[in-house]
């Protein structure tokens, strides 16, 4: 005959719960934000050329453009706070000069 | 020669269902953060989800009741409530996940917003559930979903090492960022072995009126269905490590998927992505929606079938209404659909146990299987599924805390 | 006579009428105890609350909690043991569904939502 037995339910909920509420922490990491900026900076080169060779559609393309630049603005905000150093501060600007500029390059290959 | 057809249609259907909003995400960030080397993860879900399908089918055919029925009667309500709760509760975080993900692939086609496509598609899929039958919900979108064949002719086309893909199949430790490496290998595992995909495969074995003769059909659907569609996801991390792996590219947003496929296919790569994010996550949105009315209906005993009008199973056909809905709210609020599905994912292989571990009880119960219970080998891979599920689940929370960046 | 084990072939049984439709699972057993004589079983037992009782006290609360606030009058369907035909891979009684109140939700809701929606009615759909 097959046991019956009280389940550990509140555990799972438990961890259910600590995972969802996990998921919107972190951030703040320099080195994080700055690999953030880059893979960006990437994300919006590889767009600009997509764009260029009629790959992807204009809307597409300012949809990724608006991503793009919610990172930047959060690679700045991080970039003029006070919680990194200054040698991460330059390698945070380095970052999001780079990051501007893919910016350019993608709005330079037309609407 | 029906039972040929019966077996293509099978197949198809598997390779079709297979990719969804979950492995699309974390095959192309498997593939965009560690190359080829969690091509293990993808195979290891595969073939595990074959083995769960394999079983909880012939599970249906040979008893006449579905793996819910069976968890119910054997375990009793104080044991079933663990899976109905924990099955609800992460079912429902995925549905919002693959809705999420079509009104993603709409907003990406058209430029309206995703949350403005919510409730559309919402209305749209509880319209086909309210008028179409199983096999229409089955069959039809997995016949739709062959589009996401574009991604092995995108894999093609980047001329990859073959070996090196190969290579990736056997488990190796990582180079780097373990936390992250083994996160993913978790997110990948939980996009495959879905709990919501073996509750509805065993609940389509009990619609299509499975018996004893099914058996074989039940074996070579689950078995070779699986192993394409898992050819599939594989492709995707194959596609997204040759072209966002060399670009340093980490996917923090949804929409930078639909730059996958263009290196390798150009304007076509752009349209098939998008036709494989929306159509394969539409016809997932069915089944989970199904899937979650199924486990309430045959838990608390209602009458249920998709093939009955909505009057004749009134509290199933409110069930799946009612879910529908509520998982669209999330996305109407503008939800990450991104951070949402690799949660989601992480739930669900975390919330694995509370069905394969009983499964491992249920197969080996003559009064339920009769004469088909498990062999030896059928053993040894469920109970290391279950030893599997239950490391997972232990290391669900620290990898979430560590690599869910 | 070939005995049946109350809790492994009974409860949490899928119940069904004489037409086969299902109306719920086995959710408790009353066991009538007499004096100088063998308990025996008088009824079965339909309904969330005597599943609620069964999962714990604070299970039976929330549960009551719930349908106060609703304002749903808790219903047990009790189904004398001389009403169950055969006990199977399902129990199957000599009644009609109908005439229980075990279908009580169901047939609300088919009135008061399903019924007002297009499609909703009607044979079935294969």
């Amino acid at each position: 005959m097959m046991a019956r037995h009280s389940p550990s339910l509140l555990l799972w909920i438990a961890i259910l719960a600590t995972t969802l509420a996990s998921a919107g922490c972190g951030g703040g990491d320099a080195s994080k934000e700055i690999e953030t900026l880059q893979s960006w900076r990437a994300t919006i080169d590889l767009a600009a050329e997509a764009r260029l060779h009629g790959w992807v559609t204009p809307r597409y393309a300012d949809q990724l453009r608006d991503k793009g630049r919610k990172a930047l603005s959060q690679g700045d905000e991080l970039t003029s706070s006070d919680q990194v150093t200054p040698a991460e501060r330059d390698s945070l600007s380095i970052a999001g000069a780079g990051l501007r500029a893919a910016l350019a390059r993608l709005d330079r290959t037309g609407p | 020669m029906k039972k040929i057809a019966e077996v293509a249609l099978g197949v198809i259907t598997g390779i079709g269902g297979f990719l969804e909003v979950g492995s699309l995400a974390t095959s192309v960030q498997g593939g965009a953060e560690f190359g080829f080397q969690l091509g293990w993860a993808v195979l290891l879900g595969s073939i595990s989800l074959m083995v769960l399908m394999e079983a909880s089918g012939r599970l249906a055919a040979v008893s006449n009741r579905t793996l819910v029925d069976q968890l119910r009667e054997r375990f009793g309500i104080r044991f079933f409530l663990l899976p109905l709760i924990v099955g609800f509760l992460v079912s429902l975080l995925v549905l919002s996940a693959e809705i999420g993900g079509v009104t993603l692939a709409l907003q990406m086609a058209t430029g309206i917003r995703f949350q403005l496509w919510a409730l559309p598609i919402a209305f749209l899929a509880w319209l086909l559930l309210w008028r179409g039958t199983f096999g229409l919900v089955e069959k039809g979108a997995s016949m739709l979903g062959l589009v996401s064949v574009v991604f092995a002719i995108g894999a093609a086309a980047l001329h990859p090492r073959w070996t090196s893909v190969g290579a990736g199949l056997l488990p190796t430790p990582p180079a780097h960022d373990s936390a992250r490496y083994w996160y993913l290998a978790v997110s990948i595992l939980g996009a495959s072995i879905s709990p919501y995909l073996i509750m509805f495969y065993s609940s389509g074995a009990i619609e299509d009126g499975w018996t004893h003769d099914h058996l074989g059909i039940n074996r070579v659907t689950a078995v070779l269905g699986n192993l394409f569609g898992g050819g599939l996801a594989l492709m995707v991390l194959v596609v997204g490590a040759l072209v966002f792996l060399p670009r340093h590219i980490h996917v923090d947003a949804y929409e930078q998927l639909a730059l996958v496929l263009t290196p390798a296919l150009s304007h076509p790569g752009f349209v098939f992505f998008l036709a494989t994010l929306g159509i394969t996550c539409f016809g997932t949105t069915l089944e989970i929606a199904l899937a979650i009315a199924y486990l309430l209906a045959q838990g608390l005993g209602w009458q249920w079938s998709e093939n009955m009008r909505p009057s004749q199973d009134s509290r199933f056909s409110t069930t799946y209404s009612l879910v529908i809905l509520l998982a669209a709210i999330p996305i109407l609020l503008g939800v990450n659909v991104l951070g949402l599905t690799n949660i989601s994912m992480v739930l669900t292989a975390a919330s694995l146990p509370v069905t394969v571990v009983p499964m491992v009880l249920l197969m080996n119960d003559r009064d339920v299987m009769g004469k088909s219970v498990n062999g030896v080998v059928a053993n040894v891979a469920l109970v290391a599924l279950a030893v599997m599920s239950c490391a997972i689940l232990l290391a669900a929370l620290p990898l979430q805390l560590l690599g869910g960046g | 006579m070939k005995g049946i084990c109350l809790v492994h072939d009974v409860l949490d049984v899928q119940v069904v009428d004489r037409t086969r439709r299902k109306m719920g699972r086995v959710d408790g057993i009353v066991i009538e105890l007499r004096d100088g004589e063998p308990p025996r079983v008088a009824a079965l037992l339909v309904g969330g609350s005597v599943l609620a009782e069964r999962v714990g006290r604070w299970m039976l609360a929330l549960t009551r909690g719930v349908l106060r606030l609703l304002r749903i009058e808790p219903a047990i369907t009790r189904i004398a043991f001389e009403k169950v035909r055969v006990v199977g891979s399902c129990v199957e009684l000599d009644l009609d569904a109908g005439s229980t109140s075990a279908l009580r939700t169901e047939r609300w809701l088919d009135a008061h939502v399903v019924c007002r929606i297009p499609g909703g009615t009607g044979a079935e759909k294969k």
